[in-house]
């Protein structure tokens, strides 16, 4: 991908893209998407953080990163120069709003993922967009409705035995790809019966204009048009609230101490809780939680039976954070701890979701406190 | 002390019949500790069960006296858990504080997770309220910051699980009141009460003197696990502070003193930094004395001995090497009070012989 650095606005940056497609694909032999990733940060020091000063260049609203060879937190020493591009992958970062950042590329996944994609994985207070079940089918329908076009592709799986009904050996794990012209009904007869939830959806939005839509944050279209933009930005909009405020939510959980006049330290807890709404815990989803919760570990766990009650410590194995949980049958209490960054809570919140209760609620415990 | 007791063994046979039965003696202890080997782990790890279960309980008593906890308007503070401990001294499980120009309040709380034998517990819990009383000049100028001439109203509180209260009640009663109990949920919803007592006991000193107190502590909206580790805690539940505070290195989880302090600085913040540090310093070397982590000079940390960066598969193999340790331990004292009892009977059997010539055969 290919901009010529100069000064832009976000809203210039996007004339540009749709002005001069040409131009942004010029280096890429193969016809490429222009992907937009969604990052959600927690602060204004993410720069920082992802990026090595070398990287970055500033082109008014908008950064151009070239990512190095050996990035930052990567562990990978091995990079194989035979079949890297010759042309280093560039991403153009822009914040959209207070928390959001927009990421552009033409690097397909693999590329993406070697030069950012697991820094961002590792990096504290950086995290991929990811959409709760709803918010995704309100995005790519909205998407759906208002270009009048249909879907020809989806991946959907089922990561848990509990969090959404069906009616087919309900505890089978399960992934399925599938193509055809008629994937909305598809899915919808597949939700039905073996209970998946989508995760990447294809859209041929109109005769010219595939779009490609995942639900952690990749917006994705074959061809830069303003129709495109112009879709993918109005349904962003009506969802970005909604995770932000869910943002903003995970970054108020904290365990402080306060010293108050006399002297004497105290704590102040701020607590979470994620609230199950159509599901109850209990002692055997409990022990599917714990088999299946990827990329976290729980240690310490005391289980009482009977009226469900579990106490535990939670460990964010990708960004190494402690925090602790008062589980009952319909609500998870979540106490930061140790090194605690906040997209490990939402993390926590995504794997709850996908497992136990698909509309389970993330909140403080005691908002008015 | 050993060379010593060779030197008492003055004859050949002498010295044969005492390693015959030490070693018959060592070799049964050895076969009876095998045979039971299941039962102890059992037992220990039951043990550790226990103390979790009584963990939940004194989470769901403190949590509520937190600055954003659901009693927080009473003004009570939760000030510190197991006070007195740092002294050696038999504690109770939490202290909670209410400033007051005239008459400030302390509460001194215990905990039981279980209740076996009520009578045993009351009864400890009064002796434990006495050592408390007698250091009260402690607590009031090194936990409450107060002057030791000031006035402090000391309460007592025995927090039980909640189908036990009725019972606790009775025996406080029976035994002159002056406790007053708690009700602690140990399922369903996290939340803790003052348990009533009977109307005829009001001059008992069963219920606490803020009237607003009492009220409050009605279904207090509470959380079963805010502190994982408290001064007093297990040494197993301690120990799982390794697995909290090691990172992925190169070979491994490995973690430094400085990371087990950090990761205990939230359980134990109402302790001396010192302490903390001690404790950190504690941990390792258990940690590593048991088997479960080793030095690893090209890390510059402690490297958990194990393949693989499972945690839960690591929080196991922890709990294996402690019990084994345990149970080494034990075996090990046995051994050595069976061996002292036996050099004990032969240093009397020789002290007798010396005074009657040609006595040992």
């Amino acid at each position: 991908m290919r901009v010529p650095d100069r000064v832009y606005s976000l809203k210039e940056f996007h004339r540009y893209l749709v002005d001069q497609s040409d131009e942004v694909f010029a280096d890429d032999k193969r016809k490429r998407w222009l992907k937009i990733y969604c990052l959600l940060v927690s602060d204004q020091g993410w720069q920082d953080r992802l990026f090595a000063a070398n990287e970055i260049t500033r082109l008014g609203e908008v950064l151009k990163i070239e990512p190095s060879t050996t990035p930052i937190g990567s562990d990978d020493s091995d990079s194989d120069l035979e079949n890297s591009n010759p042309e280093p992958e560039r991403y153009y970062i822009a914040e959209y709003c207070p928390g959001l950042l927009l990421m552009y590329t033409t690097a397909n996944n693999d590329e993406y993922q070697k030069d950012l994609g697991r820094r961002i994985d590792r990096c504290r207070g950086v995290t991929q967009m990811w959409m709760k079940p709803d918010l995704f089918e309100t995005l790519w329908k909205g998407i759906l409705e208002r270009s009048g076009g249909y879907a020809y592709f989806f991946t959907a799986s089922r990561s848990s035995f509990d969090a959404v009904r069906c009616k087919i050996r309900p505890e089978c794990k399960r992934r399925l790809n599938y193509t055809g012209r008629d994937a909305i009904q598809t899915m919808q007869e597949m939700q039905e019966s073996y209970g998946v939830l989508p995760e990447i959806v294809y859209l041929q939005a109109d005769q010219d204009l595939k779009l490609h839509i995942r639900n952690d944050g990749l917006f994705a279209a074959r061809e830069i048009s303003a129709n495109a933009l112009n879709l993918f930005f109005t349904h962003l909009d009506e969802i970005k609230e909604d995770i932000l405020r869910m943002w903003k939510t995970s970054n108020q959980f904290n365990f402080e101490l306060v010293r108050e006049a006399a002297g004497l330290q105290l704590a102040s807890v701020n607590a979470g809780r994620i609230k199950l709404n159509a599901k109850e815990l209990d002692s055997v989803a409990f022990s599917r939680m714990k088999d299946n919760l990827e990329g976290f570990s729980i240690i310490d766990a005391h289980l009482e039976t009977g009226s469900f009650s579990l106490t535990a410590t939670v460990i964010d194995e990708r960004k190494n954070s402690v925090f602790d949980i008062s589980a009952t049958e319909s609500q998870i209490l979540i106490v930061p701890k140790f090194r605690t960054t906040q997209e490990s809570f939402i993390r926590f919140y995504k794997e709850i979701v996908e497992t136990i209760d698909e509309s389970a609620e993330l909140s403080l415990a005691n908002p008015l406190a | 002390m050993t060379e010593d007791f060779d030197n008492l063994l003055y004859s050949k046979e002498l010295k044969h019949a005492y390693d015959t039965e030490t070693n018959k003696a060592m070799r049964e202890i050895e076969n009876e500790f095998n045979k039971n080997r299941e039962h102890l782990i059992k037992t220990l790890k039951n043990s550790i069960d226990s103390e979790r279960q009584h963990r939940d309980i004194l989470n769901s008593c403190v949590y509520p006296f937190t600055e954003r906890g659901s009693m927080s308007s009473s003004q009570y503070k939760f000030v510190r858990g197991s006070p007195l401990a740092e002294l050696g001294l038999a504690n109770m499980d939490f202290l909670l504080y209410k400033k007051h120009d005239k008459l400030p309040v302390a509460i001194l709380g215990e905990c039981k997770g279980s209740v076996s034998r009520i009578s045993s517990v009351v009864e400890e819990t009064r002796k434990r309220l006495k050592v408390a009383e007698d250091n009260i000049a402690t607590i009031k100028e090194s936990y409450l910051h107060l002057p030791p001439e000031n006035d402090l109203l000391l309460e007592c509180v025995l927090a039980v699980p909640s189908g036990t209260s009725d019972e606790a009640i009775g025996k406080v009663i029976d035994t002159g009141g002056g406790i007053i109990v708690w009700k602690a949920a140990l399922t369903g919803d996290p939340e803790i009460s003052i348990a009533h007592p009977p109307r005829f006991t009001h001059a008992m000193n069963m219920m606490h003197r803020d009237k607003g107190l009492n009220v409050g502590l009605k279904n207090a909206p509470s959380n079963r696990r805010f502190l994982s580790v408290f001064p007093q805690s297990h040494p197993y539940l301690e120990l799982t502070s390794i697995i909290r505070a090691a990172w992925p290195g190169d070979s491994g989880l490995v973690l430094t003193e400085d990371e087990v302090r950090l990761a205990l600085s939230k359980d134990l913040f109402y302790m001396e930094d010192s302490y903390v540090r001690q404790k950190s310093a504690e941990i390792l070397s258990s940690g590593v004395s048991i088997g479960f982590m080793e030095w690893s000079p090209k890390e510059g940390a402690y490297r958990i001995v194990a393949r693989g960066n499972n945690r839960g598969q690591l929080e196991l193999r922890l709990e294996d090497k402690w019990i084994d340790d345990h149970i080494r331990r034990q075996l090990e004292q046995r051994k050595s009070e069976e061996s002292e009892s036996i050099k004990e009977k032969y240093r009397k059997e020789i002290t007798k012989q010396k005074r009657v010539p040609n006595g040992w055969k």
